[in-house]
């Protein structure tokens, strides 16, 4: 409460403040480049603080209105830009440098550095926050894609506030590939409350569905996202030592600047439609249709196997909302050169497609910065407060979801029938589920399942960080770095009485989590600088740094599936009936670290990077070392200082690094203590542990980088290329146990090589320029080949399990010699003429012959292309993205699942066809034929043949459009509005697989590249305003 | 300056390098784990192990594990049980198309819940150092048998003897090396614990019926040995008779009068699978036998179909037919009040009068009566047990035979019933004759505990179960001759390969379901 009393005097501390000045002159000019003296059109001329600009015309002249004492900042794609503040004179020229000349373009790098871009050593690009914000997203993660070589994400299929799956340069961890986030250079926990990170329940889902508990990143303003660096490689990450492994996105936020108080207003509305649905039948009925219905609903057949009709139609339509978003966001910015402050307050709004799924998120952000002691103490704090509040979140898996009923419904039973999704049951008097079936207990109503099993989600998330520098000399500095992260998660389920008894008993089920998670940062470094002759620089850093987590700090509370709760439907602790199913656990660790840095520049045109860290990490205890240490070494050169390259050559560059970096082990796998598992009373022994004689050691990845950088023609064309070679050894596996006294069912262990090797290419140009019309185009391009090298040797046929296969026809595993996640099921046995063969079981039916347990997909792309482009005319500004994977392949259990059951168009096209019969060759070669239906039920469902459910992984999809509209206004209370009409995820221009492939069942490590029931990929089409003041 | 340079840089090394990491081994403590020296107050160490072992000789929790341990393995091969479900597409363990992913469950609930903490037992007692702990080594080695034995005659040769010591765990012990370790196992807890009777100090620990009463322990420890000494008559006539006959023989006395039932906590985990799921029904043999015998327990053991067509009668579900749907057979009969309870039985009295009917006829000594009046004590025993009436008038029925199964929705599933064994004793039959009579009696009694009746099916060949319609074994097992046991489950052949390889050898034929067991001899069983 103090918090918000404070946020609030300031906010009216600042709009009382709040004054137009009114000594405004013209000022007017001509931008020229250096290297040739021309004229430079197209260069922005902003006034700082502000978004009040123009650009240079095709002399390169400008006019703009402005005051004395105001800053103008001129920019210029590839130029270095150039702040002037303006005195008396009402004409300023100004001479911009190529980039290569100047000193000036400097990108944040590991721990908060910030660097010249020119003397990286390896690759990192850098992403603006408009860009981010151009065609908002709940996530501002998820507005990554496309737009930087070499990231691949995946949104969870839970829709808004769900968490994503960011893979930097392929996966090559068996536990974790998430990067690292680091906001303003403090690592950040982005561990949500769910699946995030585990493997995901598997086909079935459980009660609570494959939950997606969010992450934290998704629950950042994006307004408040100055800019994004990708640090693919782990040369950019070696300074994040054991967290670096996966590659690091740092981010780095807005703060108040110095001048006059700029407000920012924006707001975006986009309405959300689904597509993407599977394709369902209308033609032939279930043998349900006629026959008696009983009082509960239930009908005679839950499956669509019957007569051919007419007239017959599916209402899976109706059931899906049309759902909006809403972004609302305003920031203000004020100070002077000794403080400065910056404010934003952001609130979200959704309504999703599945009824009953709503989203709100309030955010709120303080940053102080304040220059002391003649400039001598640089001080920056900051807290930041998110609240995100989502009812029935959707799920994917067959339990407890509200498509498999829906998609499932018999065909020719009138969905609107059971829209009204209860009805009074006399002999318990309590209302109960109307529903057709609970067949495979899979279907239940879906509208029972919307409004009698609701959930609410509940995150809450405080983030503070003070930022002291001590300039000692101008060489010498001393930073400290303090960050509390704390977050809240609730989760409440509540199953009413009439639910299928297999999950949740007559009275109904509770199910109540409260989760923690929290990380306590501090770091300390020194920081020298020196030019020690004309032609050398040294740059030294020393950090230390204490970094303290408690995650997934859970209270769990089910009233479970045995007596469940005492009274019927009363969702309140106290009314657990038994407490079987109730636990508590957390995931405590500690790393302590020592870094060091030292960049070495001769003549500006060579530099030497070379970096080390030690981590002491908790998990260790027990192994051999509790220690290990990660060093990097890189080097640079820029090629057209060191030769005269002639004049359409503008930079170029190569470099090289070789980095090792790497990832401790998991909490407590050391010290293996029995426990008390949920619904047992007794106690359990340790499931997992160490081999006999073996000890653990981190996981450890080597890998070199060369890439090289060009650009011609005054930056009006560039690229930026990068080759990688990475190898991950010592993995952690959790795989099945060695024959053991202890009653271990799995061991941890060290294993296995992953390998990545890629290629990644930026190209960014300027095609078109003229005075009127801007064409600014950049293409992302990277390919991954990925392969699992070996696992753990006991492991005798190479596959390392993670999904097991158990009672479904879905499995996940890694295996030698092949791509990383190998999705895993059985295809049906095909002669050379690839007809079915089946054998006669001696009664005149056939069994389609299956093929073992085989490798049927690998979900990930070859390669992923992005295309941006931005065409400016006047005032507009149209922006495209074309976003494109290629290659992978991915399993459609929906599909499986609906084909078993008769409702998918594939089931009533077979009956079309051939008599409804599907020609078949028996072991001995006669050709036989089965009906469409015996087939189905053999390659269908949840233990079919997956084989025949897996789809291309490629799709080309506009991804992002947005057509703005600026407008200036030259004196007035607004300075200038954008308005912009944006679409998101507007259509594919090729797709294979039945469902959004870009859609992951889970955000964690397994259950990738399949859909079980995930919620349809929405299409979001609406407006946005920015307003500035 | 250069002064605060040189400090500032020393301290910050110092800092650094004296790294404390002292706390890290706490840090890194599960503090919701439970240490094994916590374990030891009040004996949860000792005591508390026989907990998940009380809960998994026969799995109690949850229900889809006892349904992968045992619900779609012996409850469905002993002809007790079916279910309606097309698990798979029909291509399944019913069909003889054995799933590797559910059959694995019997091996890692026994080697995860049980050898480990038997083991454990024996280790803390030994650290203790206190004879009287030896009544507790000796308890554990009780139900290992009880467990193992059962995880036996699925498989065959299994990992036993050699378990406890981590140099040679992988091992497998051929069958016959193991039968002899479970009556080793058995005799020396029945002479160990003679000293223990009156001691009271198991009685908190113990879930079952015998309420920690040694005595008690020694009488199911030497029941359990007349079970396994008939399991191997054929195989081995003479260790059999050697072990029977030390049953017989001992003071420890034989369960006659009271059954041993588990008190798990959790509802019997087969009334959720007919119950809540729906995915078990009643047999066509129970249904052949119980109706062709006017039998009262069917209303304790059933209830009557749920479809209105089949006019409340108790229908039957023929194992290993064509479904094409859940829906064509889930409302035959379901599962009836027996497992209505927080109980799972290991061994009924009825079933020790049967076992000594058959020693009577096999000229066992000592068996306290003849075969007949065991044969009707054990009868009259299953009686009393559900609490029905009628055991006399039972028994006194010489007419009637099983009836033919006659499918109620596909003809092609009607099978006759192969034998006119009646219920009154005939104790003028042949020896096979006679056997038919106690084993198919014995079937009945013994429900709901498919494991035991389908080994005792493989041994005797009673009742007669039906064979398989569909046959989706690839030939590997005979659809007349049954499957004779479960091949070795996945994750040993993935880890433990080189040991499986050795096992395979010691079955004698290749690792499939079409491979009898050492005990399991072709032809006549006398």
């Amino acid at each position: 409460m103090k918090q918000i009393t404070k946020l609030l005097f300031v906010f009216l501390a600042l709009a009382a403040s709040f004054q137009m000045n009114a000594q405004e002159m013209t000022i007017t000019g001509t931008v020229t480049s250096a290297s040739d003296e021309a004229a430079l059109p197209g260069v922005s001329v902003v006034l700082q603080g502000t978004q009040q600009g123009t650009q240079t015309d095709f002399d390169g002249n400008y006019t703009i209105e402005a005051n004395k004492g105001d800053v103008l900042l001129f920019s210029f794609v590839g130029m270095a830009s150039q702040a002037i503040t303006i005195g008396d004179s009402s004409q300023i020229n100004v001479v911009l440098l190529d980039d290569s000349e100047s000193l000036d373009e400097v990108i944040v790098t590991a721990l908060g550095m910030k660097k010249e871009k020119k003397a990286l050593t390896y690759s990192a690009q850098e992403v603006k926050g408009d860009e981010l914000t151009r065609v908002k997203q709940t996530s501002a993660i998820n507005s990554l894609s496309g737009k930087s070589a070499g990231i691949t994400i995946t949104k969870s299929s839970s829709g808004v506030g769900g968490a994503s799956k960011v893979v930097l340069r392929g996966n090559s961890s068996t536990t974790n590939n998430d990067p690292l986030y680091v906001v303003d250079g403090v690592p950040m926990l982005n561990s949500g409350n769910g699946q995030n990170g585990d493997s995901g329940r598997g086909i079935f889902g459980g009660t609570e569905g494959n939950r997606d508990g969010g992450d934290a990143i998704s629950m950042i303003n994006p307004d408040d996202i100055e800019s994004m660096t990708v640090l693919k490689g782990a040369s950019a990450a070696a300074l994040y030592g054991s967290q670096g492994a996966n590659g690091v996105i740092l981010i780095t936020t807005k703060k108040g600047r110095d001048g006059k108080i700029a407000v920012n207003f924006n707001t975006s509305f986009t309405v959300d439609n689904v597509t993407s649905l599977p394709e369902l039948q209308t033609q032939y009925q279930s043998n349900s249709v006629g026959q008696p219905i009983t009082e509960n609903g239930r009908v005679t057949d839950p499956k669509s196997w019957g007569e051919k009709a007419s007239g017959l139609s599916n209402t899976v339509d109706d059931f899906f909302n049309t759902g909006y978003t809403s972004i609302n966001a305003i920031s203000i910015s004020a100070g002077n050169q000794k403080a400065q402050t910056y404010f934003s307050y952001a609130n979200t709004y959704a309504e999703g497609v599945m009824p009953e799924n709503r989203m709100v998120r309030n955010n709120i952000n303080l940053r102080e910065t304040a220059n002391l002691f003649n400039d001598k103490l640089q001080l920056s704090a900051s807290i930041n407060l998110s609240d995100q509040r989502i009812w029935n979140r959707p799920i994917n898996g067959l339990y407890s979801n509200p498509l498999t009923g829906l998609y499932l419904n018999p065909v020719g039973i009138d969905l609107n029938d059971y829209k009204d999704f209860e009805y009074f049951n006399t002999s318990t008097n309590m209302m109960d589920q109307y529903a057709t079936s609970f067949d495979e207990n899979i279907q239940q109503n879906p509208y029972w399942l919307t409004y009698r099993n609701p959930s609410k989600d509940t995150a809450e998330r405080v983030l503070a960080n003070v930022t002291l520098k001590y300039n000692i000399t101008d060489e010498f500095s001393l930073t400290s770095r303090l960050s509390y992260d704390k977050s809240f998660f609730t989760f409440d389920k509540r199953l009413y009485g009439g639910t299928d008894p297999n999950l949740a008993p007559a009275t109904g089920r509770y199910i109540l989590e409260k989760t923690e998670n929290t990380q306590q940062y501090v770091d300390f470094i020194a920081n020298y600088n020196k030019q020690i002759s004309d032609d050398f620089g040294l740059s030294l850093i020393l950090g230390t740094s204490l970094t303290k987590y408690k995650i997934g700090d859970q209270l769990f509370l089910d009233s479970g599936i045995g007596t469940g709760l005492t009274y019927p439907n009363e969702f309140t602790i106290a009314n657990f009936s038994d407490t079987k199913t109730i636990y508590q656990s957390v995931s405590n660790r500690e790393v302590q670290s020592v870094f060091g840095a030292a960049n070495f520049s001769f003549k500006n045109m060579l530099f030497l990077d070379v970096t080390g860290r030690t981590d002491w990490s908790s998990t260790l205890v027990n192994t051999d070392s509790e220690s290990f240490f990660y060093p990097s070494i890189g080097i640079t050169g820029v090629l057209s200082e060191m030769f005269d390259m002639g004049d359409g050559i503008s930079f170029a560059k190569v470099r090289a690094s070789y980095a090792e970096v790497g990832k401790d082990i998991p909490t407590y796998a050391t010290i293996p203590l029995n426990s008390i598992p949920a619904g047992q009373n007794n106690f359990q022994k340790p499931q997992f542990g160490v081999i006999e004689g073996e000890s653990l050691e981190p996981e450890r990845q080597k890998s070199f980088e060369i890439g090289t950088e060009w650009r011609f023609f005054h930056n009006r064309l560039g690229f930026d290329l990068t080759y990688y070679d990475t190898k991950t050894t010592n993995q952690i596996f959790l795989i099945q146990a060695e024959p053991n006294v202890q009653g271990y069912v799995q061991n941890i262990v060290n294993a296995g090589e992953i390998t990545n090797k890629g290629i990644e290419l930026t190209l960014f140009g300027k095609p078109v320029e003229t005075d009127n019309f801007v064409w600014n185009s950049a293409i992302n391009y990277a390919s991954n080949d990925n392969k699992v090298v070996s696992v753990h040797p006991s492991l005798q046929d190479g596959t390392a399990i993670i999904n097991p296969l158990g009672v479904n026809g879905y499995g996940y595993a890694l295996i030698e010699g092949e791509d990383f996640g190998s999705i895993r099921g059985r295809s049906v046995v095909r002669n050379d003429n690839g007809v079915a063969v089946v054998t006669d079981d001696g009664s005149g039916g056939f069994t389609l012959e299956s093929t073992d347990v085989e490798t049927i997909a690998h979900a990930q792309p070859d390669y992923t292309l992005g295309w941006n482009n931005t065409f400016e005319f006047g005032n507009f500004v149209i922006n495209f993205l074309i976003d494109g994977k290629f290659g992978g392949d991915v399993v459609s259990v929906t599909e499986a699942v609906n084909d078993f059951y008769g409702v998918s168009k594939a089931s009533a096209n077979a009956r079309n066809k051939n008599g409804g019969m599907i020609d078949v060759v028996d072991t001995n070669g006669n050709a036989q034929q089965m009906t469409a239906q015996n087939y189905f039920l053999q390659t269908g469902g949840r233990a079919g043949l997956l084989g025949e459910y897996t789809y291309s992984a490629t799709n080309v999809s506009l991804r992002e459009l947005s057509v703005g509209y600026n407008l200036m206004f030259q004196n007035g209370f607004v300075e200038n509005m954008r308005f912009s009409l944006i679409a998101n995820n507007l259509f594919f221009l090729y797709k294979d697989a039945p469902f959004d492939p870009n859609i992951a069942s889970s955000t964690g490590i397994g259950l990738q590249g399949v859909d079980i029931y995930g919620q349809p990929t929405t299409r979001s089409i609406g407006f946005n305003i920015n307003i500035n003041f | 300056m250069k002064k605060i340079i040189k400090y500032t840089l020393a301290s910050l090394i110092a800092v650094s390098l004296v790294n404390c990491t002292s706390d890290f081994e706490d840090i890194n403590t599960n503090p919701n784990g439970i240490s094994n020296e916590s374990l030891t107050q009040m004996n949860n160490h000792i005591g508390g192990s026989f907990t998940p072992m009380f809960l998994n000789v026969v799995n109690a929790t949850p229900a889809w594990n006892y349904q992968l341990q045992q619900g779609l393995l012996g409850d469905v091969y002993s002809g007790y049980m079916t279910p309606p479900t097309p698990f798979a597409g029909n291509v399944n363990n019913m069909t003889y198309a054995l799933v590797d992913g559910w059959n694995g469950f019997p091996w890692s609930d026994a080697y995860g819940s049980v050898m480990p903490f038997v083991l454990d037992i024996k280790n803390a007692v030994e650290l203790g150092g206190d004879p009287s702990g030896d009544k507790f080594v000796h308890l554990a080695n009780i139900i290992r048998v009880a467990a193992m034995h059962r995880v036996s005659d699925i498989y065959g040769p299994i990992r036993y003897t050699k378990f406890d010591d981590f140099a040679t765990t992988g091992e497998y012990d051929a069958q016959d090396v193991a039968y002899q370790a479970f009556f080793d196992d058995l005799g020396a807890a029945i002479d160990g614990l003679k000293d223990f009777e009156g001691d009271i100090q198991f009685a908190p620990f113990d879930l079952s019926n015998l309420g920690g009463d040694i005595a008690m322990w020694r009488k199911y420890a030497n029941s359990l040995r007349l079970r396994l000494a008939m399991r191997i008559v054929n195989v081995n006539p003479t260790l059999s008779k050697t072990q029977g006959e030390l049953s017989l023989r001992s003071n420890a006395g034989l369960m006659t009068t009271s059954d041993v039932v588990i008190s798990t906590g959790f509802i019997h985990p087969i009334s959720v699978i007919s119950g809540s799921w729906g995915d078990i029904r009643m047999s066509a043999e129970m249904e052949s036998i119980l109706t062709g015998y006017g039998d009262g327990r069917i209303e304790k053991y059933f209830n009557p179909s749920a479809d209105p067509a089949l006019n409340g009668n108790y229908k039957g579900i023929r194992m290993g037919i064509d479904i094409t749907a859940k829906s064509e057979y889930v409302e035959h009969a379901s599962v009836g009040e027996v497992i209505e309870t927080e109980t799972v039985t290991w061994m009924t009295s009825a079933e020790i009068h049967f076992l000594l009917s058959e020693a009577a006829l096999r000229g066992w000594s000592d068996t306290g009566g003849d075969a007949k009046d065991h044969y009707e004590m054990g009868v009259k025993a299953s009686f009393a047990q559900h609490g029905v009436g009628g055991a006399d008038a039972y028994l006194a029925d010489a007419t009637s035979t099983p009836n033919n199964f006659v499918d109620a929705l596909n003809a092609a599933n009607n099978i006759n019933y192969q034998s006119d064994v009646k219920i009154a004793y005939n104790a003028g039959g042949t020896n096979e004759e006679q056997l038919e009579q106690i084993i198919t009696q014995k079937w009945i009694a013994m429900f709901p505990d498919g494991q035991e009746a389908w080994s005792e099916y493989r041994r005797t060949g009673y009742p007669r179960i039906f064979p398989v319609v569909v046959n989706n074994s690839g030939g590997t097992i005979d659809t007349d001759i049954q499957i004779r046991r479960i091949n070795f489950v996945s994750s040993e052949v993935n880890t433990n390969g080189e040991n499986v390889s050795t096992a395979v050898g010691y079955l004698g034929g290749p690792d499939n379901g079409g491979t009898r067991l050492w005990w399991d001899v072709a032809g006549s069983n006398f």
